[in-house]
């Protein structure tokens, strides 16, 4: 970039050379430091809203999570009766196939 | 990926500070106290003037502090989150307002105490109104790269995922933009 650079600067003979341009616009483009009124009015106000927003986010999540609780709870209370009539066939069925000892 | 370079090691610290955020505001006031020059040096240098810089840096912070849940570390750093927030609030405010053309760069106030002659002080202040003058020329995708590159000091990469570009392409745009305000200089130059 530099040689390009150079020989764009040597072509226009006695104007700003194209490094010159690039420290031009570094010491133009520095950081700013913002007022310490502002920072500090900012950092409060952040403060203050940064309290009541991630509350307010929390009791998002404890509202979804009890909805999402609600829905696996009545899953599970559904499927209850299926668990019921399972459970019968498979005692039916260990029953039929209990091998009753003979007495010699 | 896995240089685990500097900027590797702030994307991780920024993230645990994000995760703590959501859950204890005293990591957002971290995140803040660690980001704020970056974010209102970028808003100042696309507004030029402190009054709007402050009002957009408080816009950019509240907006982050509100949609924080938002925020997922999928690779993208917090602080280009959080330059992409200023940088939408920047555009909105162009947009809203017709000021584009009327930033007051003539009562840009020096950024740095200059103890030099009172000409040499004229002079600098001179040059650096010309630049900034040039800079608002130029459209508005080099003028955040050039910002985000010399007064934010931030790497090609770390700008392509600001910009959502590629390294490269931002290396390219940065040569295209410094050529544009070269030209222009060298155009200044010639008419005086």
């Amino acid at each position: 970039m530099n040689d390009k650079g150079l020989r764009e600067g040597n072509r226009n003979g006695g104007n700003p050379h194209y490094r010159d341009t690039l420290r031009r616009v570094k010491d133009c483009l520095r950081p700013v430091e913002p007022g310490p009124e502002f920072a500090r009015r900012l950092e409060e106000l952040c403060e203050s809203m940064g309290a009541r927003e991630l509350f307010g986010n929390e009791g998002e999540i404890g509202e979804e999570g009890g909805h999402r609780g609600i829905i696996i709870g009545g899953a599970i209370f559904s499927a209850l009766p299926f668990v019921g009539v399972a459970a019968y066939a498979l005692r039916k069925h260990l029953l039929r196939r209990r091998v009753i000892p003979l007495s010699v | 990926m896995s240089s685990g370079g500097p900027g590797e090691k702030t994307h991780h610290e920024d993230g645990a500070l994000v995760h703590r955020a959501k859950e204890e505001r005293e990591a957002f006031e971290a995140l803040y106290v660690k980001y704020l020059k970056k974010v209102f040096t970028y808003v100042y240098y696309r507004v030029g003037n402190r009054d709007d810089a402050e009002d957009i840096t408080e816009s950019v912070f509240l907006h982050a502090l509100i949609h924080l849940d938002r925020y997922q570390d999928r690779g993208i750093p917090f602080s280009a989150w959080l330059l992409r927030i200023a940088h939408n609030l920047v555009a909105n405010w162009h947009r809203n307002s017709n000021r584009r053309r009327m930033v007051d760069i003539d009562s840009a106030e020096p950024l740095h105490d200059t103890s030099p002659t009172p000409e040499e002080v004229v002079e600098d202040e001179e040059e650096r109104r010309e630049i900034l003058a040039l800079l608002e020329t130029l459209p508005e995708e080099r003028q955040q790269a050039l910002i985000l590159r010399y007064a934010e000091g931030m790497k090609h990469k770390e700008i392509g995922e600001v910009m959502g570009k590629s390294a490269g392409a931002v290396k390219v745009l940065i040569h295209r933009s410094l050529i544009s305000l070269h030209r222009g200089l060298s155009e200044k130059e010639d008419r005086r």
